[in-house]
C-alpha cells in the first residue's frame, strides 16, 4: 500500500514537473479548466510550487474528508470561495502533500462531472515556413453549454513572427470554424487561415486536456497542422 | 436560388474531395449524399504499431452521427492485425462547406492507452507543400508515465 501511494505520488510529482516545463500554454482559466477535467489515468495541470512540495512535511488527509486542495501558487482558484465536489463544499486548501496527491487525484475526479469548463484559452506557435511561425490565441466561452464561441476581445489575434528578427506583424484570422467534441473532460477543434505575404496559411488545432500528459513527449504536446494553400 | 445552387455545388465539390482523398486517407465510401463522409486513415502508435480506423459519419442537420466505426491496429513487424474498440468516439462538425470535422477516441492496446485526434479539413488538399491529402492527426500515449521518465523530472 505504502509503495502505491508513494508511486501515485511520484507520479503526480512526475506529472507536476512535465507540466511546469511546458511555456507554451500559459492561462489563469486553464487552471480551474483541468482541475474540473482529470480522472484518474490523467494528472492534474496547473502552475505547482515544485520547492512548496518538497519541503512541506508529509500531512494525512483522510478520504472521507475530502477536501478541496490547491495550490498556493494557482492566482485562478484562489478567486474561487468554495470548491464543490459530492461531499459537499469546501474552502480552498492551499496544499498539496505527497500524501495528499492521491486525494488530490479522488477529488478531481468527484469534480469531473460537477464543474463543467465554461472558459478556455488556446495558445500556440506554429512554423508556417522556414522564416516565419505563427503565433495564435484563441480563447473561446459558452463550453459549459456545449454552445461554443469565440471571445472576440484584443486578446483574440495572430501574429506573424520573423524567426530570425522577433519582428511581429499581426494578422486576422479569416473564417474561424470550431466545434466543441466534448464537455468534460473538454475537447474542442478549429480551423482558420491567415494570408501573409501573399501565401495562405491554412492553421488546424485540436484542444483536449488530457494529452498534456503523453509519456512520449517531453514538452506540452498539440494537436496543429498548417497548410500552406495559396 | 442561385446562391442555393452554388452552394450545393461547392457542397458536392467539397464532398468530392473528401471522398477523393489521396493515398493515406483512402475513402472507400461515396454516395450521391452530401452530408456523408466516409473516411479513415493509419496513424503511427508507436515504433512498432500502427492504428488503422475508418469512420463512417453522417452530418445530417449539424449534428454527426456515426453510422459506422472501425478500428484495427497492425504490426508492421508481423503484419498481424488485431482488432481494437473506438472508445469514447466523439465526433464535431465544424463546417459543412468546407467540411471540416474532428473526432476523437481512445484505444487500448497491449497495456498502453492512446488518446486520437483526427482533423479532417477538405481545403487541405490545395497544400502547395506536399502534394497529400492529409488530415490533422495525432496520436498520444497517456498510459500511466514511464517509470525513468519519473525519475529524470525528480532528477535522479
Amino acid at each position: 500500500m505504502k509503495t502505491k501511494n508513494l508511486l501515485l505520488a511520484t507520479m503526480l510529482i512526475g506529472a507536476l514537473s512535465v507540466v511546469s516545463c511546458g511555456t507554451k500554454y500559459v492561462a489563469t482559466e486553464h487552471v480551474i479548466n483541468n482541475i474540473d477535467s482529470l480522472s484518474s489515468r490523467y494528472y492534474v495541470d496547473y502552475k505547482p510550487n515544485v520547492d512548496y512540495l518538497k519541503s512541506h512535511p508529509l500531512k494525512k488527509i483522510e478520504k472521507d474528508s475530502l477536501v478541496a486542495v490547491i495550490l498556493k501558487s494557482s492566482p485562478a482558484m484562489q478567486k474561487s470561495e468554495t470548491v464543490s465536489n459530492q461531499f459537499g463544499t469546501f474552502s480552498p486548501r492551499p496544499i498539496v502533500t505527497k500524501e495528499d496527491s492521491f486525494n488530490l487525484m479522488c477529488l478531481c475526479d468527484s469534480l469531473i462531472d460537477y464543474r463543467p469548463v465554461d472558459i478556455s484559452w488556446y495558445y500556440n506557435t506554429i512554423d508556417i515556413s522556414d522564416q516565419y511561425s505563427l503565433s495564435y490565441n484563441l480563447g473561446f466561452y459558452g463550453l459549459k453549454e456545449g454552445n461554443m464561441r469565440p471571445i472576440l476581445n484584443e486578446n483574440f489575434r495572430a501574429d506573424v513572427i520573423n524567426k530570425k528578427t522577433g519582428e511581429k506583424t499581426q494578422v486576422e484570422l479569416k473564417e474561424l470554424s470550431y466545434g466543441q467534441l466534448n464537455k468534460t473532460p473538454l475537447v474542442y477543434a478549429f480551423a482558420f487561415w491567415v494570408e501573409f505575404e501573399e501565401h495562405r496559411y491554412l492553421i488546424h488545432g485540436m484542444h483536449d486536456v488530457r494529452i498534456y500528459h503523453d509519456k512520449l513527449e517531453k514538452k506540452k504536446a498539440f494537436t496543429d497542422g498548417c497548410y500552406m494553400i495559396r | 436560388m442561385k446562391t442555393k445552387n452554388l452552394l450545393l455545388v461547392t457542397m458536392l465539390l467539397g464532398a468530392l474531395y473528401v471522398v477523393s482523398c489521396g493515398t493515406k486517407h483512402a475513402a472507400t465510401d461515396y454516395t450521391q449524399k452530401l452530408n456523408f463522409c466516409a473516411a479513415g486513415g493509419t496513424i503511427d502508435l508507436n515504433e512498432r504499431y500502427s492504428l488503422n480506423y475508418y469512420l463512417n459519419l453522417n452530418f445530417d442537420s449539424h449534428k454527426v452521427t456515426v453510422k459506422f466505426k472501425d478500428a484495427k491496429v497492425i504490426d508492421r513487424q508481423t503484419n498481424d492485425t488485431v482488432n481494437v474498440e473506438m472508445e469514447n468516439l466523439k465526433c464535431a462538425l465544424l463546417s459543412k462547406s468546407p467540411i471540416i470535422y474532428a473526432s476523437v477516441f481512445e484505444v487500448s492496446h497491449i497495456d498502453q492507452h492512446y488518446i486520437l485526434h483526427v482533423l479532417f479539413d477538405d481545403r487541405t488538399i490545395f497544400n502547395k507543400k506536399k502534394v497529400e491529402f492529409k488530415a490533422t492527426e495525432k496520436c498520444y500515449n497517456v498510459a500511466d508515465l514511464d517509470p525513468k521518465r519519473i525519475e529524470q523530472y525528480l532528477g535522479k
